[in-house]
This record gives C-alpha cells, sequence and structure tokens, in this order.
C-alpha cells in the first residue's frame, strides 16, 4: 500500500512534469527554425547586398547629370562660337573672292 | 507507523514540485522569451530584405538614368567633336582669306608698278577723255597714282585719272576703285572692331533694411528665447517619438503576451518586459506634457517682446 501510494505520487508528477519538457523542447525546435530561416534570409540579404554594391547611386547620377550639364554647356558655347565664327569667315570669303578673281584677271592679262 | 512513512513522501512531493515549478517557470519561460527574440529578429530580417529588395528595384532605375544619360553625354560629345570640328574648318577659312589678301596686298602694288613701267612710251593712237577732249597721237610718258602724264600731237599733258577714258583707268588701275585701294579698304574693314556695347554691371542692391526696432537687451532676450523655443521644439519632438517607439515595443510584448498564451507557456518575462515599456512610455509622455508648459511660457514671453516691438 505505501510503495503503490508513493508510486502513484511519483507517476502523477512525472505526468505534469513531461508537458512541460515537451513544450520546452517545441520552443526549441520552433526557435531553431527561426534561426535557419533567419540565416537564410540574411544570405539572401547578403547577396542582394553584393548586387546593389556594384550599381550606381543617386551619387553617381548627380555627378553624370552634372558632367551632362557641364558637356551641354559646353557644347551649347562651342556651338555659338564655331556658327558664328564660320558664318563670318564665309562672309569675308564671299566678298573676298571677286576681288580675288578681278586681281588674278589683271595679273594674268598683263602676263605678270 | 504509516503516519510516519507519509511525512517524507510529503517532503519529497514538495521537493519534486519544487524542481518542477522551477524547471517550468525558468526553463521553458527563457525558452519561450528567446523563441519570441528570435522570431522578432527574423522577422525585422526579412523586414530588411523587403528593403533591399525596394532598393535593388530602385538602383535598377536608377541604373536605367544613368544609363540614358551616358547616352546624353556620348550624343552631346560628339556633337561637340562635330562644332569642333566646324571651328577647325572656319579657321582653316579665316587662314586662308587672310594669307591670301595678305599675298594681294603685298603683289598687287609691285605688279601695277611694273605695269606702269611697262607702259611708259606706248602709244596710244587717238584717245578721246571723259571731258570730251580728243588727243591726237597719244604716246604715254608716265604713269602715276592719279594721273598719267601723255604725250600728243599739241604737247604734254597730265591727265588726272577721273577724266581718263574708263578702259584706260581698268588697265592702269588707278584712281579709288582701283584693285589695290580695294584689297586695302577689304583688310581695313577686318581691321575694324565689331561693335559689342557690354552692357555695363548693374550696382549691386542696397544693403538690407536694417533694424527689428528693438533695444539691444530685448533683442538679446528674443534670441535667447527663440533659441529655447527651437530646444523645447526638438525635446517634445524626440520625446514624441520615444514614446511613440515605447508604445510600439509594449504592443509588440503585447502580442508575444498572447502567443504565449496561446501556447500555454509561461510569459512572466514578458510581462517585466511590457511593463518597462508601458513605464518608459509614460515617463515619456509626462516629459512632453513638462516641455510644452515650458514652451507654452515661452511663446507668451515671445508674444510680449512681439508687442512691445510693435509699439
Amino acid at each position: 500500500m505505501k510503495h503503490s501510494s508513493i508510486l502513484l505520487l511519483l507517476l502523477s508528477l512525472l505526468s505534469f512534469s513531461l508537458p512541460g519538457c515537451n513544450k520546452h523542447n517545441i520552443l526549441r525546435q520552433e526557435r531553431e527554425k527561426l534561426d535557419a530561416e533567419r540565416e537564410a534570409v540574411q544570405a539572401q540579404i547578403a547577396e542582394l547586398d553584393r548586387t546593389i554594391q556594384t550599381m550606381p547611386d543617386a551619387f553617381n547620377l548627380v555627378a553624370l547629370q552634372r558632367r551632362l550639364e557641364e558637356v551641354e554647356k559646353k557644347t551649347a558655347s562651342v556651338e555659338a562660337e564655331a556658327s558664328a565664327k564660320m558664318k563670318k569667315w564665309e562672309d569675308i570669303e564671299a566678298r573676298f573672292l571677286p576681288l580675288k578673281k578681278q586681281a588674278e584677271a589683271f595679273r594674268e592679262k598683263n602676263n605678270l | 507507523m504509516e503516519n510516519k512513512a507519509w511525512a517524507p513522501i510529503l517532503v519529497l512531493l514538495f521537493i519534486m514540485s519544487g524542481v518542477f515549478a522551477f524547471y517550468y517557470l525558468e526553463k521553458v519561460d527563457k525558452a519561450n522569451a528567446d523563441f519570441q527574440n528570435a522570431k522578432l529578429i527574423t522577422e525585422q530580417a526579412h523586414e530588411s530584405l523587403r528593403v533591399r529588395h525596394e532598393m535593388l528595384e530602385s538602383r535598377k532605375k536608377l541604373a536605367a538614368d544613368h544609363n540614358a544619360m551616358l547616352q546624353k553625354i556620348q550624343v552631346a560629345e560628339t556633337r561637340q567633336k562635330t562644332l569642333e570640328q566646324t571651328q577647325a574648318d572656319a579657321d582653316k577659312k579665316q587662314r586662308s582669306v587672310e594669307g591670301d589678301l595678305k599675298y594681294w596686298i603685298g603683289a598687287m602694288p609691285s605688279i601695277r608698278q611694273k605695269i606702269w613701267q611697262a607702259a611708259s612710251g606706248a602709244k596710244l593712237g587717238d584717245i578721246t577723255l571723259q571731258s570730251g577732249k580728243s588727243l591726237k597721237n597719244a604716246v604715254i610718258r608716265k604713269v602715276e597714282e592719279k594721273s598719267i602724264s601723255i604725250i600728243h600731237s599739241e604737247g604734254i599733258g597730265t591727265i588726272p585719272f577721273d577724266d581718263l577714258p574708263k578702259d584706260l583707268i581698268a588697265r592702269f588701275d588707278l584712281g579709288d576703285n582701283s584693285l589695290v585701294r580695294q584689297f586695302e579698304q577689304f583688310q581695313e574693314s577686318l581691321a575694324e572692331k565689331p561693335k559689342n556695347a557690354a552692357p555695363v554691371a548693374q550696382a549691386a542692391p542696397a544693403t538690407a533694411p536694417s533694424a527689428s526696432g528693438m533695444s539691444a537687451m530685448d533683442e538679446v532676450r528674443f534670441k535667447d528665447l527663440k533659441f529655447r523655443q527651437a530646444d523645447l521644439q526638438s525635446k517634445i519632438s524626440a520625446s514624441r517619438q520615444n514614446k511613440n517607439n515605447w508604445d510600439d515595443q509594449a504592443s509588440r510584448i503585447s502580442s508575444q503576451i498572447s502567443d504565449s498564451k496561446s501556447r500555454g507557456v509561461p510569459t512572466t518575462r514578458l510581462r517585466e518586459d511590457y511593463q518597462k515599456a508601458q513605464a518608459q512610455s509614460q515617463a515619456n509622455a509626462a516629459a512632453v506634457l513638462t516641455f510644452e508648459a515650458e514652451l507654452r511660457k515661452i511663446l507668451v514671453e515671445l508674444d510680449v517682446l512681439s508687442a512691445r516691438q510693435s509699439r
């Protein structure tokens, strides 16, 4: 009677303890799953970071924008200058050529 | 005898219950806290991954803009090279015209001089001047810039170029319309500078209107109050932000507690964290109230100073 009572008590305690152990294990397993998931996500993040680093950022774009503005500004300046200069010397040449032809004719006529 | 035997059994029962309670409350509670923490970190990692994906999309757009801009630069540079070639052609044309002009400026007088020298003694026969006068058996004696000396049947005469027949004027390149003169005029026209009346720079605007009209002391006080106002506003903003952060934290822990309860695990640690978060939130709310009260006082003082200034 005495031994059976003790055994009964121990068994009832064990039956209370087991769910606790089980919960502990379940939580540990779920945490391990989460850890594995997190590692996978972090690997993806690292891969994305590497990809992102090779791509141009906003600073590159700003620098390029400045370069474009400079080139366009210079082009506009050269365009104005070049076209004005070309027009000027084409006009001068157009006025000069008849005079030059007259002078050449004058020289040829006089056999010089 | 049987009563004596029950005592150790009860002691053992208490010890085992204690061990169980410790195990359950400590170990499982800790495991639950670790699990919730791992869950939170994993959620943050997912959020971080989502942000990275967004960043990647944004960078892809930037890369597209980058390439478009590079193409624009290439087009502009090509255009620039074409224009530089045009400029080089213009320079070439300039050198060509200037070189020819220089040659003719130098050569034309000597050519004309040779023609004039060779003309001495040339027989012109009978000529009629522009004035209508006729000269018989005319022979050239000497040719000069503005006249020709001629020997004719009636003697010797110097005929000014404007009275000579047009063919003689052209033959000896005389007068104001001579080629030599035209080359000189051409050179003079090139030497003239284009009229470019540069606009005179506008004078700088007058200095800013002075003076708030406050006394020096009021001005110092006004500046001090403004500094304090800005300081308090930033403190209020920071405290509100902190309060919101702690509220978020409390809300997150509350959901973790609910989750843990549904699992049937203890939530001792989580409840402690929840209470801490709530306490921090309340402390920040109290700080916001204190700062706002101070700010109201400062605003009143500023109003008084402004009213004094307007008077």
